[in-house]
């Protein structure tokens, strides 16, 4: 009966103190904010804490150790390959695995399953990094020049595995990495893409190759023809014909505009073959606004619409991505696919995390039926989108 | 009263009972139940492993008895003194390069210089042998049944340093020594994948220089690019149809569900500009997945009745020969089995390689011909339309304006004259000041009496068919623009036909355009047919021709101080002079490497060095020559056959050279009926049977050569 008597008092003791918990969380976040977070927190633990852990990932399982001595060096473990790596730099909050960021890994070399050496890993919202990847898919499905991406099952010094994500930065090596040349290229890059891009300072861009002076040569010279305002049409639309492959860049504003994003990084590449810019999509983020809420493009996107028939051009490609990836359901197909081999590993990460209450850009801890709600209404806000885009006239060619 | 939910200890008795009944079942299946019925589908989720190891306690029937024997081969790669590693193949021993291959267990690369220390290929891959890479050895004796190339599969012990004795699967590395080693000399090899997500699959991996390369790949994305499926008689002229029919039914064969979603490996014809399957069974740990593939070339033929046909009577010449290959693989499972079983059960590895063998012939063969899983919805690959706009879905604008600016700015530049898709360049002068670009899509014609003058450094590229029409009377003439101060290339790449008559060329020294090195002063690289007649190249010490694939046919017209290069090429050269004309370097000649060439009536003059070089796999046929006052008059290099018939030899140094080769297999020369004065010295060859004696070609060389 003594024993009985001090369980009970323990349980009550637990409750008060959760109730008293939760009431302080309250005073501080609110009470809209405390009752999500705790929602999502006790549907991690229920729902997910009970279901059982799937066996067989249908993505790439990868180790990685650390090695102990030297910070910046670990070993990958892919299958039977191990590969030494040096972590290349961090992106974001924090080193891993902490909640959000972003670390670029480099690789001594590529295995059966990473095709390319240098590759950011990401690890955040699972369902920002499902939109990433879709963003990523409809680009080079659509024809753009797009880093390679691939979820993975990553465990880090035998830490519980996360669900996290591997994409390709673009170096100097893309266009080798596809056999299109035998020889690294030239590039310059914009880390953190701002809505007021430094399109006159060179400083602020970092160059990636082996310094051929012509290529800064011709980045200055893109940079003044953005710059001059007064320049004649004529010799503007000559100019940039010759700096920037122009359909190359139509079709890579086109496809930003049907996913409604932004790159996260301006990526600028100079094909060795015609010695033209052409841009590069290796990550995104939400779109930038001006105050009515249109989408922000990018000055050369910009200056090159303002040519009527490429701006005819460009609506003519954005209806076509939206006609061959949304409505054929091509779309849908490759999301289903994605979904599924992502299904038994996101239910494993018992640590998945999203935003849960809106206008918070933190995350918090999230169960799988969150996950799934997300993924359905970031599908019917892609195609409510695709809709909007397809009801826009190609032949009306105003500014 | 006893309570229900009290737990009962179990006792010993019981326990042992248990352990006894479960053991005594399990001997009692090894011992009665045939092993056939154990090496298929297991019942109660009782896995493969499981059952190996249940096999290796409780099987106690004897085993059969291995027919095979397997070469040991002993590594020792810790680095010795002098840093190199070692390989002991039963009594020899040799030096070899050795590095662990990542995404296999165990599995190891060696490449040595010795030669037949490894077999007959010098580079291999071990890999760890399991009862089922008998599968592969199977897969390998219907490909041979059907014609295919496909490397030979075989079985070694392997151990090193401290790493214990196991038994190991022998792949042989396909590089070009391979091909020419299986009659391909004009092969180049080509690895592709078709997963449009994987940018390692983007386009083909080629063994070959850049501007073929190139060359190679944007005609495979023009022929993916028109229309999908691209209509089959487009390409058929990109595959060898029989070779690939063969390869797509071994596909089918293998029942894998996912086999073009992984990197093939083909050789690319250079002679014939044609594709050529190498086969080797697709991984069966590999990726599948229901998504669309890549464009490939071989998939739409699928579509082609007339190709199905093919495909089925191929299908049916295995089906009678089932027996025979039957019979081919029961000796190799007699053989090889029992000691791929390693510590397992010796009757299951034999009982699962039977059951693989009869899935292969009789499940699969067996079954009508059903090409669905191989015919794929097929998408263009990532960034293709940015990356390699010819392969793009629309026709980018900025290739449209680049041809047609380019041709604006030649016409602006020079007075030619544009009929239809030609470009023509009539009698006068035209002076090439920055490099020059002739666009794709247009034939290019110099006629009579033009004459180009390029600036000292400066290029012609030449992207389309060209035509040359010069005279005796009245020549093309390409020149530097200032004496002494020579200018790059003219080159031509791209596809169809060039043909040049007439021309005088000098002062040239081979230049980079497009980020493509250009290695002589005419460059030909990519061309399906190549004539040159009465033309005269100067090299001044610098490559004056090189030309690289498709067909040759050069008639009279000389080469003078510069070599020239036929690469992989098939054809003749006939009465055409080769001499020193007193250059710098000495250099000059023709050096002909892989390929297949009948030189007929030709003259090589007082060169200093090699007059006549045949390497890397080539087949020569040299009659009626004259060799006068040269250093070497000819010069056979590795896996190459030369056949000299008719000759004068006069005045030269050495008249034959057969070197040896680094540890490789050498060249041979087939001497005939030939007439030599003066040399100073005949033959230098000190490889055992590199030089044959005999009076007269056979009608066999003769036909492969066509000089019947």
């Amino acid at each position: 009966m003594r024993n009985k008597s001090s369980g009970g008092r323990f349980w009550w003791l637990l409750l008060a103190v959760t109730a008293l918990s939760f009431v302080i969380a309250a005073a501080m976040l609110g009470p809209e904010r405390s009752w999500c977070i705790a929602r999502a927190a006790a549907l991690s633990v229920t729902v997910d804490g009970l279901g059982e852990v799937p066996s067989d990932h249908r993505i790439p399982e990868l180790l990685i150790v650390r090695d102990n001595t030297m910070a910046d060096r670990a070993v990958l473990h892919d299958g039977p390959a191990e590969v030494p790596m040096l972590w290349y730099e961090a992106q974001g909050q924090g080193g891993l695995p902490d909640a959000v960021t972003t670390r670029g890994i480099a690789l001594e070399k590529v295995t059966a399953r990473l095709p390319v050496p240098l590759l950011w890993l990401d690890r955040g919202s699972i369902v920002d990094m499902v939109e990433q990847h879709m963003a990523l898919w409809v680009a080079g499905a659509y024809g753009v020049a797009t880093a390679w991406s691939t979820p993975a099952w990553v465990t880090i010094d035998h830490a519980p595995g996360r669900v996290m994500w591997l994409r390709e930065i673009a170096g100097p090596d893309l266009l080798r990495l596809r056999n299109v040349v035998d020889a690294p290229v030239e590039l310059y890059r914009l880390s953190h893409a701002r809505s007021e891009v430094p399109w006159n300072d060179l400083a602020q861009w970092r160059h990636e190759g082996e310094g051929d002076p012509e290529t800064q040569q011709r980045m200055l010279a893109l940079m003044q023809v953005l710059n001059t305002a007064d320049l004649p049409a004529m010799d503007r639309r000559d100019s940039l014909l010759r700096l920037v492959d122009v359909e190359a860049w139509l079709r890579y504003d086109a496809a930003l505009a049907v996913m409604d994003v932004a790159p996260e990084s301006f990526v600028l590449l100079r094909d060795p073959r015609h010695g033209r810019w052409l841009p590069v999509l290796d990550g995104v983020m939400g779109a930038l606004r001006d105050s009515t809420g249109r989408r922000i493009a990018d000055p050369v996107a910009r200056m090159l619409v303002q040519e009527p028939d490429w701006r005819h051009r460009h609506q003519v490609l954005v209806r076509e991505a939206c006609g061959m990836l949304l409505a054929t359901g091509a779309y849908d197909k490759a999301l289903d696919e994605l979904i599924e081999s992502l299904g038994p590993t996101v239910l494993a990460d018992r640590d998945k995390r999203d935003r849960v209450v809106a206008g918070d850009d933190n995350l918090y801890r999230v169960a799988m039926p969150h996950v799934a709600s997300r993924l359905r209404t970031m599908r019917s806000a892609q195609h409510a989108r695709g809709v909007e885009l397809m009801k826009e006239d190609p032949h009306d060619t105003r500014p | 009263m006893t309570r229900a939910h009290e737990r009962r200890p179990v006792g010993l008795k019981a326990l042992l009972i248990g352990i006894l009944m479960i053991v005594g079942a399990l001997v009692a299946a090894f011992s009665f139940v045939g092993p056939e019925l154990l090496a298929g589908r297991l019942p109660l989720g009782i896995t493969r492993t499981e059952m190996d190891a249940y096999a290796r306690w409780f099987d106690r029937r004897p085993g059969s008895d291995a027919q095979g024997t397997l070469t040991h081969f002993e590594g020792q790669f810790r680095a010795e003194a002098d840093g190199k590693d070692l390989l002991r193949v039963g009594d020899r021993e040799g030096q070899v390069e050795h590095r662990a291959v990542a995404d296999v267990y165990g599995a190891v690369e060696l490449r040595t210089n010795t030669s037949g220390l490894l077999g007959p290929d010098p580079w291999v891959v071990l890999r760890p042998a399991t009862p089922e890479d008998l599968r592969h050895k199977f897969l390998q004796v219907i490909a041979e049944e059907l014609g295919l190339l496909t490397p030979e599969v075989s079985f070694v012990e392997f151990s090193a340093d401290d790493l214990p004795t196991a038994v190991h699967r022998k792949d042989p590395v396909i590089d070009a020594t391979w091909l020419t080693r299986h009659g391909v000399s004009d092969g180049v090899v080509t690895v592709m994948g078709f997963d449009p997500q994987r940018p390692d699959h983007f386009l083909p991996t080629f063994e070959a220089g850049e501007a073929v390369s190139r060359s190679i790949r944007e005609r495979l994305a023009l022929a993916c690019a028109q229309g999908v499926p691209a209509p089959p008689a487009v390409l058929a002229d990109l595959v060898e149809r029989d070779q690939v029919a063969a390869w797509l039914l071994m596909l089918h064969l293998e029942g894998h569900p996912d086999p073009l979603r992984h990197r093939h490996t083909f050789a690319w014809r250079e002679t014939s500009g044609r594709l050529m399957p190498i086969y080797r069974p697709t991984p069966e740990s590999s990726a599948v997945s229901d998504a669309p593939l890549a464009c490939d070339p071989f998939t739409p033929l699928l579509a082609d009745p007339a190709f199905r046909a093919i495909m089925q009577a191929q299908r049916d010449k295995l089906l009678e020969a089932r027996g025979r290959i039957r019979e081919r693989c029961v000796a190799l499972i007699d053989a090889f089995a029992p000691l791929l079983a390693g510590n397992g059960s010796e009757r299951l590895a034999v009982a699962r390689a039977k059951a693989m063998l009869a899935v292969l012939l009789d499940e699969r063969l067996g079954a009508p011909l059903d090409t669905g899983a191989l015919r794929r919805p097929m998408v263009p690959p990532v960034g293709q339309a940015t990356l390699m706009p010819a392969g793009g879905s629309t026709l980018p604008v900025s290739a449209r304006e680049d041809s047609d600016e380019l041709l604006a700015a030649i016409k602006r530049r020079f007075r030619v004259v544009a009929q239809g898709d030609s470009i023509l360049f009539p009698r006068g002068r035209y002076v090439v000041e920055e490099d020059l670009i002739l666009p794709a899509g247009h034939r290019v014609v110099l006629l009579p009496g033009a004459r180009f003058e390029i600036a000292p450094g400066r290029n012609v590229l030449c992207r389309g068919p060209l035509e040359v029409r010069g005279t005796a009377l009245n020549p093309v003439f390409i020149r530097p623009q200032r004496t002494g101060a020579p200018f790059g290339t003219f080159a031509v790449r791209g596809d169809g036909l060039c043909d040049i008559a007439g021309l005088r060329m000098s002062g040239g020294m081979g230049g980079t355009m497009e980020g493509i090195a250009y290695p002589a002063m005419l460059t030909i690289v990519g061309m399906t047919r190549t004539v040159l007649s009465s033309c005269e190249l100067s090299g001044e010490g610098h490559d004056a021709l090189y030309i690289e694939g498709g067909r040759v046919h050069l008639e009279g017209g000389s080469v003078l101080g510069g070599t020239a290069v036929l690469r992989n090429t098939q054809g003749a050269v006939v009465a055409t002079r080769f001499e020193s004309k007193g250059s710098p370097g000495g250099a000059g000649g023709l050096s002909i490497s892989g390929g297949r060439l009948l030189l007929d009536a030709p003259l090589f003059q007082g060169l200093k060095d090699v007059a006549l070089l045949a390497d890397a796999g080539a087949q020569v046929l040299v009659r009626s020559a004259v060799f006068t006052r040269n250093a070497t008059a000819i010069q056979v290099g590795t896996l190459s056959a030369v056949h000299v018939s008719d000759c004068r030899f006069d005045a030269n140094t050495l008249v034959f050279h057969v070197p040896e080769a680094d540890g490789g297999p050498v060249g041979r020369l087939h001497r005939y009926a030939n007439t030599l004065t003066g040399d100073q010295r005949e033959v230098d060859a000190p490889g055992e049977g590199s030089v044959v004696v005999s009076d007269r070609p056979d009608a066999f060389v003769l036909r492969a050569f066509g000089a019947e």
